[in-house]
């Protein structure tokens, strides 16, 4: 035996063995990288979606102070500024339908900013609203039950605390608002396809309503829980309050003074009218446009569930009770260069009357203060999309609410446009 | 010239002796070492990973507070109080406790995509949607087990009662004290309770500072909360009294 081969085949095996564990640690030290890169991919595409977030806060902002940089709403003050919120405002344009990429080194996001007032309002939709909507009868009731503050009765379909105590996992209904879309899922008759896929079982006999991707809407296409839009005329200030107590003659003199003709105000000053539906009926087609515009018939600063005929789709805009799909294709054609006043409206064709515009004035609007903003911030193989509710309430943004948009395939559910142009993010 | 060769004295054998212990004695601890190598690395990684995700995961809890618009909304709500949920207004220094309410938390995929109808859905799922009432305290609520640590209550929906309801588990056995400050603008508060604000708001950031058993070190954690309007320029005007 020779000796000496005997002592390189230990060390051949003593090699081996260094090397075996040499490897061993290797490939979980690899497997462990791995999983720290994603973790930190899943945490870069987070921070680049709500930069995404604060890029459109920093857009609104700047639209609601400066107005738009190029045409439209253009001035810096507030009397050369209209309070309309168009398609062809600088928000709207922003990140380009989603075809705009920001990118930082490798990593991107991409956003949308969306009027929140061109959904419909589940907060504030009346039923006859609802029932143009792909609802069955029993989601209808079933909603309405768990908004509205009455405690005990139920309507046929409804539902309220006897019958969500009951349930295997009881709570209690919540007699107020929705928080966001999927607080439908604690009301009874909704499940997630039902908010997320296109309803079948429904009563409305609406037009089939077109989502995003030509394919019939969903409640996600169609309705949002947040959206105010102020009640002030052109300039700024305050509507004026038709049924305002106080002073006769004042309030004649301030109508006088926002442009209406003594005799039409002297007639408004003594009448009442509970809706704005009342009082365009109660004015000639002459004076229509310039009561429109400055008139409103309460108090309230703000409202709720108003849709915008600038930023609504067809299919949301045919959700107003008694709307003609005429009168809905009229008012679409004329978003291209929008309404910059409420008055604005009779001069869309079929709607120069106060009968005509009777039927749908108490549902819409011109201008808006809350935006939704859809972001999607990707980096390496990591994607997060976030939708967040930013409220510009007397011109300072205010977030009321990020939610995690539930999907992967958000883009093509928001009907984005594929990423064309990248935009480096610079330090300015 | 070939040499004669001659055995090797006690001395020489002694001294290669020596040597050869010593590198065999070295090589079992390398390999031993090298064996339990992996191992350690894992586990090591495991606690900085754990250290590191309870960061995450305490901030980005904080992080989803949320205040509804309707201001007389009860079910919502922001509080930091000393010695368990205070329930009204009882807040004396020191926070140990913070209780707040969360909209906007993602549906699991399952629930998004089931084909069960509203009822079985809730007996697989439990309640889904909704704003969540969000508690984290060193105090449980719940029975006064032996157990200890930091503990995670959440209930949906939020119910409007900040001192109970929900489940109750423990987000980490280890912590062993844990205090928030809040940001109202110009200064760091003690207390937060959004039921005794004139004007409900959210602070502008939560200080977390807590202390980890066996380690001298207080950990110290700032969340900003997105959806507070609170800025420098925008602070809590403090109510009177």
């Amino acid at each position: 035996m020779n000796r000496r081969g005997s002592v390189f085949i230990m060390a051949l095996a003593l090699l081996a063995g260094l090397v075996a564990i040499l490897a061993g640690a290797a490939a979980s030290q690899r497997l462990a990288l791995k999983s720290e890169v994603n973790r930190m991919e899943n945490r870069r595409a987070r921070l680049l979606a709500q930069a995404g977030i604060q890029r459109a806060v920093a857009t609104l902002y700047d639209f609601i102070t400066n107005g738009n940089s190029a045409s439209g709403n253009t001035g810096t003050t507030s009397s050369t500024k209209t309070n309309a919120t168009l398609l062809t405002d600088d928000w709207a344009i922003a990140g380009n339908n989603g075809a705009d990429k920001y990118t930082l080194g490798q990593n991107s996001y991409r956003l949308q900013i969306v009027d929140a007032n061109a959904f419909v309002n589940l907060n504030a939709a009346p039923e006859a609203q609802l029932n143009q909507m792909p609802f069955s009868q029993q989601q209808i009731d079933c909603l309405l039950d768990w908004r509205e503050a009455a405690t005990t009765t139920s309507r046929s379909d409804g539902a309220k605390d006897t019958y969500y105590n009951a349930l295997t996992n009881p709570y209690n209904a919540k007699l107020g608002r929705l928080s966001t879309i999927n607080d439908l899922l604690m009301i009874r008759g909704f499940t997630g396809p039902s908010i997320y896929d296109v309803q079948t079982d429904v009563v409305s006999t609406a037009t089939i309503m077109q989502g995003t991707n030509d394919s019939q809407a969903t409640l996600y296409d169609l309705c949002n829980v947040v959206g105010y839009t102020p009640m002030t005329q052109q300039d700024g200030t305050a509507k004026i309050n038709v049924n305002a107590l106080g002073n006769p003659q004042q309030k004649i003199q301030r109508m006088i003074q926002a442009g209406i003709s003594p005799a039409l105000a002297a007639q408004l000053s003594t009448g009442n009218y509970p809706t704005m539906a009342s009082l365009v009926q109660a004015v000639g087609a002459n004076d229509l446009k310039t009561v429109l515009n400055v008139l409103t018939v309460d108090n309230t600063p703000r409202k709720e569930g108003r849709i915008n005929l600038n930023t609504a789709g067809q299919s949301v805009l045919s959700t107003i009770p008694n709307i003609t799909p005429d009168v809905v294709q009229a008012i679409v054609q004329r978003q291209s260069t929008g309404l910059t006043q409420l008055g604005d409206i009779v001069d869309i064709p079929g709607l120069n009357s106060g009968a005509a515009l009777a039927p749908l004035i108490d549902y819409v609007t011109v201008a808006s203060q809350t935006f939704l903003v859809r972001v999607v911030g990707t980096a390496g193989g990591s994607s997060v999309a976030l939708e967040a509710v930013i409220d510009m309430q007397s011109g300072s943004p205010k977030i009321l609410s990020i939610s995690e948009a539930p999907f992967s395939d958000m883009p093509t559910r928001w009907g984005w446009d594929d990423a064309t142009t990248e935009t480096p993010i610079t330090q300015s | 010239m070939r040499r004669r060769s001659r055995g090797l004295t006690l001395l020489e054998l002694l001294i290669a002796g020596v040597i050869v212990g010593f590198l065999t004695a070295a090589l079992v601890r390398a390999y031993a070492a090298g064996a339990t190598y992996p191992e350690r690395l894992r586990q090591g990684r495991d606690v900085e990973l754990s250290a590191g995700s309870f960061d995450e995961k305490l901030s980005s809890l904080i992080r989803r507070a949320t205040l509804s618009p309707d201001v007389n909304e009860t079910a919502s709500f922001f509080e930091g109080s000393a010695g368990g949920a205070s329930g009204g207004g009882t807040n004396v220094g020191n926070a140990d406790t913070i209780t707040f309410t969360a909209a906007g938390i993602k549906p699991s995929a399952a629930v998004l995509t089931s084909q069960d109808d509203f009822e079985t859905s809730n007996q697989t799922y439990g309640p889904q949607g909704g704003v969540q009432e969000i508690s984290i305290s060193t105090t449980p609520v719940g029975q006064g087990s032996a157990s200890s640590g930091l503990f995670e209550r959440k209930q949906i929906p939020a119910d409007g009662d900040p001192t109970q309801g929900g489940n109750e588990s423990v987000m980490n056995p280890n912590v062993t004290s844990i205090s928030f400050e809040f940001w109202d603008g110009t200064q760091w508060l003690t207390a937060w309770d959004t039921a005794t604000m004139a004007t409900k708001r959210l602070p502008a950031a939560v200080r977390v500072t807590y202390q980890i058993q066996n380690d001298d070190n207080p950990h110290i954690l700032v969340v900003q909360l997105p959806m507070s309007d609170v800025t420098t320029d925008n602070p809590v005007t403090q109510a009177a009294g």
